[in-house]
């Protein structure tokens, strides 16, 4: 690790940081946070190597401050999908193999099918399905159609010679309808009717309505208090909202669309989201109820990809990325500025 | 040296590294000379730190700077009339690291998830296996069923990426004033 003048000096001198840092991360000696004496204590080369000039301090330092940083990657799981999945079953090991993606599809495919408990026979040929608070279920009707519960949900499935019939009681659902000519589709909820023409599309129940998201074909909305003739059609791209008597269309397009759906995945995103909404999101998902305490902290902008269950990653990152304070009481995790 | 100095170093100056950075491609044209620059300059600065800590650690390295890029242009034999326009430009921009310089906390994120999609397959998985998930160098290497030796070099040169990474795209322009007050609430937090 001599400096070789023919190069810049300072890439050099950066070469060797890197090296002397890998070397002592192999021997376990980059632990905690950064404190270059107690290293420097352990191990007489590097000892005489970080003294010998103040570029070589220098240089280790910085590249000690982005190593420490990389652990706050943590959070971004985006890329390891398969470690949501692994710290909720407490046993990373056998999962780490998932950051091939591929792997991970499977796994979550292989978790989703398995969780398809025997449905509820309420009534012949009516089947009720639900999902608990932070399941995702997939289902796949006779038909070829698949829905995909997300959290809290409840839905009864109807299937004759004649209708494809979902009852939407609560909650949110995304429906990949197979084509058929001859049976309509139709999801009614308590804030309208939606029919099918074979498609992909998701349906949210919220307090203030129906949320209608279409990835593919065509929906028709209609609205429950709708008076005759007011049942636009949807196409992809765009999101519908019946609330009584009114629904309006909007078109923010696919790419909206996809991050609506996100949740299909197991994931949720933020953009320049106040920290109310992306709490309230979370909470949506996790027995561990996050609070905020005070206004300045709702008022928060974050960004990123989440795995829905991980609130811990969530909170970590709310206090050393964001700076808050976290105190935790039974089920809830409340969030301040001090 | 001492520990103080290292923990000042660490939290004072090196988040000012992507600003100094942008302020060096701004003010030189030989870019091949930069990564020499700011060694110099972060060397300087840590030395006159040994002697004593200075109040305003912004305003410090960029009398640093300047001073050091002044010497060099007076050194350099044939002055360029744009050598002595960045030499005039040096003395009005010496304090314009306006506080719109500042990187709010979802660019940040934003910047971690980037600077982690830019390194090679490989070399992320292995950062990601030893940071995230925690597993040491040696487990890595058998989960991986790579050598040991070749882990280290991963480490290496995924270090050195992310570092680069940081210093390049690391100061984004806030684009909102609640970010700019945000990132600064934060700043005296921690």
């Amino acid at each position: 690790m001599t400096p070789d003048r023919k190069i810049s000096s300072a890439d050099q001198t950066e070469e060797d940081a890197a090296n002397w840092l890998a070397h002592l991360d192999r021997r376990g000696l980059i632990v905690g946070a950064p404190d270059l004496e107690s290293i420097a204590a352990s191990d007489k080369a590097f000892a005489a190597w970080v003294n010998e000039q103040i570029e070589h301090r220098v240089a280790f330092l910085s590249l000690m401050a982005t190593w420490a940083e990389a652990e706050r990657f943590t959070v971004l799981t985006d890329k390891a999908p398969a470690k949501a999945a692994a710290e909720r079953t407490r046993k990373v090991w056998p999962v780490v193999a998932g950051l091939v993606s591929a792997a991970a599809a499977v796994l979550v495919a292989v978790i989703s099918y398995g969780l398809i408990a025997t449905p509820t026979e309420t009534e012949a040929r009516i089947l009720t399905y639900a999902t608990r608070i932070g399941e995702i279920r997939k289902i796949e009707l006779e038909d070829g159609s698949v829905l995909t519960l997300n959290t809290q949900s409840v839905l009864n499935v109807q299937m004759d010679d004649e209708v494809r019939r979902v009852q939407m009681v609560s909650g949110e659902a995304l429906f990949d309808v197979a084509k058929d000519a001859n049976r309509p589709f139709r999801i009614e909820t308590p804030e309208g009717l939606v029919e099918v023409y074979g498609t992909v599309f998701s349906v949210q129940l919220q307090d203030e309505g129906l949320e209608l998201a279409v990835r593919e074909g065509r929906v028709g909305l209609t609205p429950k208090d709708a008076d005759a003739g007011t049942t636009p059609v949807l196409t992809a791209g765009m999101v519908g909202y019946a609330h009584k008597a009114a629904v309006r269309v909007e078109t923010p397009g696919l790419d909206a669309i996809e991050n609506k759906l996100l949740w299909e995945t197991g994931r949720i995103r933020f953009s320049e989201t106040p920290l109310s909404d992306a709490v309230k999101e979370f909470n949506r998902y996790n027995e561990t109820q996050l609070v905020i305490a005070d206004e300045p902290t709702a008022t928060i902008e974050i960004g990123g990809t989440f795995a829905v269950t991980n609130v811990e990653a969530f909170a970590r990152l709310a206090e050393t990325g964001l700076g808050l304070k976290t105190k935790r009481s039974g089920n809830t995790i409340e969030l301040s500025a001090s | 040296m001492s520990k103080d100095v290292d923990d000042w170093f660490l939290r004072n100056v090196l988040p000012l590294e992507a600003e100094l950075e942008r302020f060096l491609y701004r003010h030189w044209h030989q870019t091949h000379e930069i990564s020499d620059l700011r060694q110099e300059i972060l060397t300087r600065l840590y030395k006159s730190a040994l002697t004593q800590i200075p109040q305003n650690t912004r305003a410090m390295l960029y009398r640093v700077a300047r001073n050091l890029l002044i010497d060099k242009i007076r050194r350099q034999k044939i002055v360029s009339m744009e050598s002595v326009m960045d030499y005039e430009r040096l003395d009005v921009l010496t304090d314009d690291a306006g506080p719109y310089e500042t990187t709010s906390s979802r660019q940040e994120l934003r910047l971690m998830q980037e600077a982690l999609d830019s390194l090679p397959e490989r070399t992320r998985n292995i950062v990601l296996l030893r940071r995230v998930h925690g597993l040491s160098q040696r487990e890595t290497a058998k989960e991986l069923k790579i050598s040991e030796p070749t882990v280290e070099r991963h480490i290496a040169n995924g270090i050195r990426q992310l570092k680069d990474y940081f210093r390049t795209k690391g100061v984004v322009r806030a684009d909102k004033d609640t970010d700019v007050s945000q990132a600064r609430q934060n700043d005296t937090r921690s």
